[in-house]
């Protein structure tokens, strides 16, 4: 689990500023990335609550994880392919 | 069992994270209106379909494939000689019919003098009519008083007429010689007409020698010395280097925020770590439309039943689009990447050379 951040920061140590993405060979939207980064981080929140013990006081789990994904899909789109 | 701690974190999560997509997704909103970009657009070059103008088997082609050449550097030679004797034949006919102009030069100064010696006999013959018509106006009073014969007064007469008739003579013969006498101006005609046959022929041989008409990439170039190249028929293609743009489509929603001179980065996807910098040029003026066009005299209107409509996309031209430093290491890249595109999608008749790039067109004031 602590290796992960490396992980994804080698992942995306591939990635440029520009709007298209090269994956293997192929061009993807960059907001596509975003949105996987997003769904990444949702998931590790869910592992936190779980770990701290808080999963069953989250109310409505379903829309909490999805807009914490969003919010961090447009934060890091925000913060590299936003200029 | 659910602590009161837990609760309040799980709820503030909660209200964090709507308040945090709300927020970031108003300023991604902000942003995508503010900088216009799409994925949509290709970087073009134009090109020149090198045929030569003049026929012959090709004798040297210095240049290889993908080689950059310079404005002026020769590409290829066809073979010099017929043309080399082609400039012989025709300086020889210059040479022929400027000899022609003098011999008929000389020979129109003889006939000139000719018709001036005519016309001098002239002078002599009116001068024997005047001294035979004096004689007779001599004779005739001098014959009346018996001083004279009357055979020498028939004498005298027909001495006169002799001599008008000598006079009418000498007359015409000076009218014929003074039309005898011929111009060398058709001949200047001839030579003037042999003269840019001569400037023709030496254009040819000079144009056996096939120059680069701009700087750029040789390329599409499979024949060898010894090919025979034929006028008007391509021998290889050469992609001008001197000028690039980009053809980006934008929504027609986005066009309102882009105004030519405008700054644009381009994104070549050989090249993505190193963005171009370009200028907006201009806005397209129209593209064929799905709807409103007539068939066999008709508007052809579709049955549909279309709730969402797509947005029409223009193609926004981007010019200096890349700087030559850049150009000289990414050009080799781009044509490769084009000519694999041209062969899987069809190329545009216009675009000579395509890569996919992105662009992002930046803010008005900047």
């Amino acid at each position: 689990m602590r290796r992960f951040p490396v992980l994804l920061s080698l992942g995306l140590s591939g990635c440029t500023r520009a709007p298209l993405q090269d994956v293997l060979g192929s061009f993807f939207p960059s907001w596509m990335l975003c949105a996987a980064a997003g769904a990444v981080a949702a998931s590790l929140l869910r592992a936190m609550t779980g770990m701290l013990g808080m999963q069953q006081s989250v109310p409505a789990p379903m829309l909490t994880y999805l807009s914490f994904m969003v919010a961090i899909t447009f934060a890091v789109w925000l913060v590299f392919f936003g200029h | 069992m659910r602590s009161l701690p837990s609760r309040i974190g799980g709820i503030s999560l909660l209200i964090l994270s709507l308040a945090a997509c709300t927020l970031c997704g108003f300023l991604v909103l902000d942003r995508l209106h503010s900088r216009p970009r799409t994925e949509d657009a290709y970087i073009a070059a134009n090109i020149v379909h090198l045929a030569p103008e003049v026929s012959g088997r090709i004798v040297s082609m210095p240049v290889h494939d993908n080689e950059v050449v310079r404005r002026g550097q020769t590409l290829y030679v066809i073979d010099p000689e017929p043309y080399e004797y082609r400039v012989q034949q025709a300086r020889a006919q210059v040479e022929g019919i400027k000899a022609q102009i003098d011999v008929q030069t000389s020979q129109v100064s003889s006939q000139v003098s000719r018709a001036g010696a005519e016309a001098s006999s002239v002078m002599s013959a009116r001068a024997r009519l005047t001294l035979a018509q004096a004689t007779q106006a001599r004779l005739t009073p001098l014959e009346k008083q018996g001083f004279v014969t009357r055979e020498a007064l028939d004498q005298a007469r027909a001495e006169t007429k002799s001599a008008e008739a000598g006079l009418q003579t000498a007359l015409q013969s000076a009218v014929s010689a003074r039309q005898a006498v011929r111009s060398v101006a058709p001949l200047r005609a001839d030579l003037a007409a042999a003269q840019a046959a001569l400037r023709e022929a030496e254009r040819d041989l000079r144009l056996t020698t096939v120059k680069a008409p701009c700087d750029g990439i040789v390329t599409d170039l499979n024949v060898a010395a010894g090919e025979y190249a034929t006028t008007g028929k391509p021998v290889f293609t050469l992609v001008d280097n001197e000028t690039w743009w980009a053809i980006a489509n934008f929504r027609e929603t986005q066009l309102s925020g882009l105004v030519p001179g405008q700054r644009v980065k381009v994104y070549a996807m050989a090249q993505p770590g190193t963005p171009i910098t370009g200028t907006l040029e201009s806005l397209n003026a129209g593209v064929v439309p799905d709807e409103g066009m007539s068939a066999n005299g008709l508007p052809k209107v579709p049955r549909s039943l279309n709730w969402v409509r797509i947005a029409q996309r223009f193609p926004v031209r981007i010019s200096s689009i890349i700087p030559r430093p850049i150009l000289c290491g990414l050009a080799p890249r781009l044509l490769w990447l084009s000519c694999d595109e041209q062969c899987r999608t069809g190329a545009r008749h216009d675009a000579a050379t395509r890569s996919t790039c992105a662009a992002v067109a930046a803010g008005v004031s900047s």
